[in-house]
Formats: C-alpha cells, sequence, structure tokens
C-alpha cells in the first residue's frame, strides 16, 4: 500500500522568543520537499505543508529541529490512505522508509487519518522512555527494519522505520 | 582553590541566595555573558561591540567587532578582536590600537526542553590576548585580560523569564609563568532577563523588547611571584573582590538582528580606576546553508 502526505505539525519543546522561532523555520524550510512552513509563535507548534509528489523526510525534519537546537514534542501527519488492509503491525512503504503502524483506530474508513510518530527525538524523552517498555520490539529500539516484525530481504534490512499510532 | 577565603565564598552564595527571585526574570540573549544554549547549526553571527568609560582625566573608547558560528546545536565558537583609544597617555596613544584577540568554544553538553522552557549546561574555553597589564578579568565578550579562562554555563528559561549562571576561573598570564602557576582569578556571572514585549507574539517582525539585569565579578588571589606593577596596583587599593552590576536593553529587529544597551556600575570595590562603562552592541544572525543542502 502506498500512502500520500501532504503535510504535518510539529510541537516543539524548549522555545521561548520569536527569535528561536525563526532559526527552526529557517532551518525546515531548506529542506527541498517542503513547501510552505507556518508556526504559530504562542504554542509552538509549526504546520508544514510537503510539495506536491515529494517524499517527505521525517529523520530530515526531525534532525532540522534539533539542528537549530531544540527538541520535538510531537509529530504529526496527515495521510489519505485506503485502509481495507490496514491491522495492527503492518508495515507501509513510504519513499525510501518504512512505516510500522503500532496501533490503529478501526473506526478509520478510507478518509484522511493523522498518523502519529513515536519514535526516539519525535516524541519526548518521557514518552519515548514508557512505549520503550510496553513496545517490546527490535525495530522500535533501532528504527531498523528487521526479520523480526517484516519480512525483509537482505536489502532491507536497512531501511529505516518509523512507528506511528493511526488515528481518524 | 586555595586563593579562595572562606568569607568570599559565603558572600558569593549568599548573594546568589539573595539575589535569585529578584533576578528572575528575561530572554537568554545575554548581554555581558553567553548563553548554555547555543545559535541554530550554520548560523553566522557578526556582533560590533563599543564601550566608553570616563575616569575624567582619560576617556577611553573600545571597538570590538567578533564574529560567533554555530557548527551544529552543541559547538559554537566564537574570534573577536578589541581597538582601544585612550585619551590620557601621550599624543601617539591617541589612536586606535588592537589591543586584545579573543575567542572562545562552548560545547552544550545538557539539555532539557518542554513547552516554552528549557534547561542548559554548557562548558566554556576562551582564550584572550591583552596589551593591557592591568585589567578586570569581567569581560568575557571585551577579553581584556590576557589568558586561558574555562567556565561552566547553566541556562533556565520559562516564558518570558531567563535565568543564567556562570563561574569559572582565569588563569591570568604572566610572563615566564607556566599557565597552571598564573594568577588565578574565580570568575561569576549571574544573569537574568524579561521579555518586555511583544507577548502575546504575532509575528517575527514585530520588535522585541529585553531588560537584563547582570550582576559580574571576580574574586582573585595575587601570586607571591606576581609582578611589581600589580603588587603596587594592589597596594592602592585594589580588592581581591570585585564585582559590577549591569542593567541593560536589548531590541530584536525582525527576528535577525540585536541592538544591546548597557551599562557596568562598581558594586563592590575600593578601586577608584572602576568607574561605569557605557556598552552598545550591534549583532546580526546570517543564515549560511543554501535551499535544499540539509541543515
Amino acid at each position: 500500500m502506498a500512502i500520500q502526505i501532504p503535510e504535518a505539525t510539529i510541537g516543539i519543546d524548549g522555545l521561548t522568543c520569536s527569535m528561536c522561532s525563526f532559526a527552526v523555520e529557517q532551518s525546515i524550510r531548506k529542506l527541498e520537499f517542503v513547501d510552505s512552513f507556518h508556526m504559530d509563535l504562542n504554542e509552538n507548534v509549526a504546520t508544514i505543508i510537503f510539495k506536491n509528489n515529494h517524499f517527505a523526510d521525517f529523520e530530515l525534519l526531525v534532525l532540522a529541529v534539533m539542528n537549530a537546537g531544540f527538541s520535538v514534542r510531537f509529530l504529526h501527519a496527515s495521510c489519505i490512505m485506503e485502509n481495507d488492509a490496514v491491522s495492527d503491525g503492518m508495515h507501509i512503504k513510504y519513499g525510501t522508509n518504512l512505516i510500522h503502524i503500532i496501533e490503529w483506530d478501526p473506526s478509520v474508513q478510507n478518509k484522511k487519518v493523522a498518523l502519529s510518530f513515536i519514535d526516539k527525538n519525535t516524541i519526548s524523552p518521557k514518552k519515548y522512555k514508557k512505549y520503550l517498555e510496553s513496545i517490546n520490539k527490535e525495530c522500535y529500539k533501532t528504527m531498523r527494519s528487521t526479520p523480526e516484525c517484516h519480512s525483509t530481504s537482505k536489502n532491507e534490512m536497512q531501511v529505516k522505520v518509523f512507528h506511528v499510532i493511526l488515528k481518524s | 582553590m586555595s586563593f579562595l577565603r572562606v568569607k568570599d565564598l559565603q558572600f558569593f552564595f549568599f548573594a546568589v541566595l539573595l539575589l535569585n527571585p529578584i533576578l528572575i526574570f528575561s530572554q537568554e540573549l545575554f548581554i555581558s555573558t553567553e548563553p548554555a544554549s547555543n545559535r541554530p547549526k550554520g548560523v553566522l553571527i557578526t556582533k560590533l561591540g563599543t564601550s566608553y568609560q570616563s575616569t575624567g582625566s582619560d576617556n577611553t573608547i573600545e571597538i570590538m567587532p567578533k564574529c560567533m558560528y554555530s557548527f551544529n546545536a552543541k559547538i559554537m565558537g566564537s574570534l573577536g578582536v578589541t581597538t582601544k583609544y585612550t585619551q590620557l597617555i601621550s599624543p601617539e596613544s591617541q589612536r586606535f590600537i588592537a589591543t586584545s584577540f579573543n575567542g572562545f568554544l562552548k560545547y552544550r553538553f545538557l539539555n532539557f526542553d518542554s513547552k516554552h522552557k528549557h534547561f542548559r549546561m554548557a562548558a566554556l574555553v576562551s582564550f584572550s590576548t591583552s596589551k593591557n597589564e592591568l585589567c578586570t578579568p569581567l569581560s568575557p565578550e571585551g577579553g581584556i585580560c590576557k589568558g586561558l579562562s574555562i567556565r561552566l554555563i547553566q541556562t533556565y528559561l520559562h516564558k518570558r523569564f531567563a535565568f543564567s549562571g556562570d563561574c569559572g576561573l582565569l588563569f591570568q598570564n604572566q610572563t615566564g609563568v607556566a599557565l597552571f602557576e598564573q594568577q588565578k582569578v574565580f570568575t561569576y556571572i549571574l544573569s537574568s532577563g524579561y521579555l518586555i514585549r511583544p507577548y502575546p507574539y504575532r509575528s517575527y517582525k514585530e520588535t522585541n523588547w529585553n531588560f537584563y539585569l547582570e550582576w559580574l565579578g571576580n574574586i582573585s588571589r595575587y601570586p607571591s611571584n606576581t609582578s611589581d606593577v600589580l603588587e603596587n596596583y594592589r597596594k592602592e587599593g585594589a580588592t581581591d573582590h570585585y564585582s559590577e552590576i549591569s542593567p541593560g536593553l536589548q531590541f530584536i529587529f525582525r527576528s535577525r538582528s540585536r541592538l544591546d544597551l548597557s551599562c557596568r556600575v562598581p558594586a563592590i570595590s575600593k578601586n577608584s580606576v572602576n568607574t561605569p562603562d557605557f556598552m552598545i552592541y550591534v549583532a546580526y544572525e546570517h543564515y549560511l546553508y543554501s535551499k535544499g543542502k540539509q541543515p
């Protein structure tokens, strides 16, 4: 199953002034797949629209925030997907990455859904520690594809895997 | 730390406790010190500082251009030069001369972020060459003392308030003496800031007003092999504990340039040489990376 991800919202921790928010914006705007960016300066939540038919590399997105000197509080992406094959533990190919669905809402039907990322550096360290205790999977610790959770060929072993909770 | 007397340390810690509740107000772009945070990776900051000091018969103007670059979110470096113009000594000295080259390397090693607040700690090593034989080692910006300084910085921000504590050791250079046998000076800076306006934010273009109050000090012991000049200077009334209070106002324009206005008033000193300093800094941030290149 292929998906399109047109936009994402990122909550950013550690920001207290507009100069810092501006630095984060500059850092993210330089990414090739970013079309537009809007920052809520008081809530410190950024809305990012991706370019059509471009693969949004979430690893670079998170790195851009960290290189600006701040941390990601949450990372949500909206996407359109057909859900007839969705199940817990399912992997969806997205660009060069895999998206591993850890939980999903069964009421989701052929509509715009939200992917809530739960990997390291996409949520607060406290939340990540909690997930790490409850998700006992090697791929969650390493963020790399493993035979345990995904039938991988040798070439796919180094594929980046993001873990998400799928909500309506 | 044998060069510090117990009563000096008692005074220092008492002062920290006393001023903490008062000082907890600002942003972290402190005027007299560096925060524990770094600027974003790939940002070059050009900064120009000027200071003016008048002791009646002697007027001194210093110009301090400086460049800072953030290698990544954890490491930042700086290089600067201080030029000085003094009216007093002799007609030929009445021109700008380079009195100091200085720089620092800062490493942010601790980072706790949450919504609208953060706590960070960093280690900073700075050096300065100087033609001034006598100096008060208070200015990490100006680098007016010749030597090497090692400092520990902690910065806490919560919404409109910022607080920073900075303490370190300066090994003040004297010719022919090994580095760790130099005159050791314990330096400290307590900085606080408060965002006056705007609140709440509406746009990057709004001018930010920050008020700062900083307290800079040093506690020193002269070694037995100190030069006669320093010894005489000390006898004339220089104290072992010297400090200054520095209020300042900062304007941030379009979220990328700064204008800092501040003055420094001696707070604890018997030394009549030290009169108020007036300082102006302007700084601009250049984002060096280009579109499509990874930040």
